[in-house]
């Protein structure tokens, strides 16, 4: 917009009359000296010709600025301008009424044009002597130029940037908070969630790295999170499973099984398959205390039972406990809908970890069962 | 906030989470149809609230907190796992100029750089004719003190009294306000030129050329 201003300007105040002309010929340099300021203000790096450029245009425009004083004058000075109207207005009333019999009508024509300009210049200058140009920015230009001696260029301090934060640090994270009761936590923990993921993400790229090129050394980086954990494993409340919604005798099971492969043929996805078989064998390993291989016809035969839900007691990012509800329906479907099943993190070792999500690792749920 | 050391080409991109979100600051009714004396009540109240949130959030900055701020050197974990001895200065806090005059207990409608009058912001100051700059350890000192004397002075230079946060951690604070291209210029001047030249073209009839 301030680049085609000059130029808009230059071009609607050509031609006028001869006194006219200085005025508007003012009123075009005042202009171009404030455009020429900010555009000095906004090069990228200065030396003392264009901070004295900057001083010259700022000492221009203050020469120039006076014409535009009769747009400054703000309410004062139009109540006063208009009080003095009113009195000129009745002056002329009484000059008219104790002439009325001597003027002709040419010379009474005349008398009022007279009268007319006269109380419009009054006006003028009632105007022009109240206002003036005492408003804080105008001032806070004449600081700009010591301030760049001082501390640099201009562009890094503006708040464009910080403007523009505001949505993006306030409004998303409202729109993607649930507009609930309690959605300050949620607006100022989300920016946090992002920053978290990303810190992942870069950790995970320099993991990837680090195999293709051993030599390299990778330092994985560690995020506020990690130092709101708490250090020492301390006792959670026992989880609850719970079964399907819809019926009344929530705690109890979905099915028993008493084969292991029938839960195996009941997923369709191959992959699943071989998660789910290689995940029970992995946990009874760890659990089982003589860490003996257990075969596959043994794992055939366990007996489970399987369940929609579960509620943990679990750890948030901040290190507070929180009690969360997983849902996990296998293959059959929610609530009528499609079939749900919720992604958990899941962390892997104990005590403090490294990474953004303090040794978690998300995985989706394939299946509820207990053995 | 963010941090100083980064290049202004990084700290201005939006993707770069540059800029962190530290706090919600509370936003105080706007009560414009109030008897005078109420509203002053209420200007002081809100300037209390917000300097004491303030005081929360840069507690670990200031002098009675912690007596090593002084020297200033904190532990601080780095993002690459080390432990940095690290120096955290207040250096800039950007703002329009009303959030100013209430961040730094002024009234409005002043300099927050320099003591000078409010009938003379519309003059120009050559650049070797500063007036004095704001010296805000002699404000404290003054506010400090409590007497009429001092509350003469403070209002001589139009400053409110009472407790200011940045007045007790380390920093200048008349160095805190940054010269701001957008505020100042683009919907500051600009604006009020716009403004003058739409009024001059009307006064002159040539706003329909």
């Amino acid at each position: 917009m301030s680049r085609y201003l000059l130029g808009v300007v230059t071009q609607s105040l050509q031609g006028g009359s001869p006194a006219q002309r200085p005025i508007f010929n003012r009123a075009i340099e005042c202009t171009r000296a404030l455009l020429e300021f900010y555009m000095y203000a906004r090069y990228k790096s200065h030396d003392d010709a264009t901070l004295s450029y900057m001083e010259d245009a700022l000492c221009r425009f203050d020469t120039f600025k006076d014409v535009f004083l009769h747009g400054r004058a703000g309410k004062k000075a139009k109540a006063k301008a208009n009080a003095l109207r009113t009195e000129l207005v009745k002056k002329r009333k009484l000059d008219e009424e104790s002439n009325a019999e001597t003027w002709t009508p040419s010379k009474k024509r005349r008398e009022m044009n007279a009268w007319r300009d006269y109380i419009s210049h009054e006006i003028d200058v009632s105007k022009e002597l109240d206002a003036d140009f005492n408003f804080p920015k105008i001032h806070l230009m004449s600081h700009w130029v010591e301030q760049i001696r001082r501390y640099g260029a201009l562009q890094q301090y503006s708040a464009e940037r910080h403007e523009q934060a505001h949505k993006t640090n306030l409004k998303d994270s409202w729109n993607a908070s649930n507009h609930n009761l309690n959605y300050l936590p949620q607006v100022i923990t989300f920016q946090r969630g992002i920053l978290c993921f990303e810190i992942r993400e870069l950790n995970l790229q320099a993991l990837a790295q680090r195999r293709e090129n051993s030599a390299a050394t990778c330092k994985v980086l560690p995020s506020g999170a990690d130092l709101a954990a708490p250090l020492s494993s301390q006792s959670y409340v026992k989880p609850e499973f719970m079964g399907p919604q819809n019926r009344r005798d929530g705690m109890r099971p979905d099915t028993m099984i008493k084969d292991f492969r029938a839960l195996l043929d009941n997923t369709q996805d191959a992959t699943h398959r071989v998660t789910i078989y290689n995940g029970t064998r992995e946990f009874l390993k760890h659990k089982s205390h003589n860490k003996t291989y257990i075969s596959d016809e043994q794992l055939h035969a366990m007996e489970l039972c399987i369940y929609h839900g579960i509620k943990v007691q679990v750890e948030g990012l901040d290190g507070e406990r929180i009690s969360q509800i997983c849902r996990c329906t296998g293959s059959q479907s929610w609530r009528g809908g499609d079939r749900r099943n919720d992604w958990v993190c899941v962390k892997k070792r104990p005590g403090r970890c490294y990474g953004t999500l303090n040794g978690r690792l998300p995985w989706q749920l394939q299946q509820l069962f207990k053995i | 906030m963010t941090i100083g050391k980064l290049s202004s080409k990084l700290r201005q991109m939006p993707s770069t989470h540059s800029v962190v979100m530290v706090a919600l600051l509370p936003i105080p009714i706007k009560n414009r149809n109030i008897p005078q004396k109420r509203l002053d009540d209420q200007r002081h109240t809100n300037r209390e609230v917000l300097n004491e949130v303030l005081r929360r959030l840069l507690q670990p900055l200031t002098f009675k907190q912690n007596p090593s701020s002084e020297s200033g050197y904190y532990n601080v974990l780095c993002a690459d796992g080390n432990f940095r001895r690290c120096k955290p200065v207040l250096a800039a806090w950007l703002a329009d100029c009303p959030e100013y005059s209430d961040l730094h207990h002024l009234e409005r409608h002043v300099c927050f750089w320099c003591e000078c009058p409010k009938n003379e912001l519309g003059d120009y100051v050559p650049p070797d004719k500063q007036h004095p700059r704001r010296d805000h350890n002699l404000y404290r000192t003054l506010s400090d003190a409590n007497t009429k004397a001092a509350d003469a002075e403070l209002s001589s230079r139009h400053v409110h009294r009472g407790f200011n946060v940045f007045r007790h951690i380390p920093c200048i604070v008349s160095d805190l306000p940054k010269p701001d291209l957008l505020h100042t210029m683009q919907i500051g001047m600009l604006d009020h030129l716009q403004k003058w030249i739409f009024h001059f073209m009307k006064t002159h009839e040539r706003l329909d050329k």
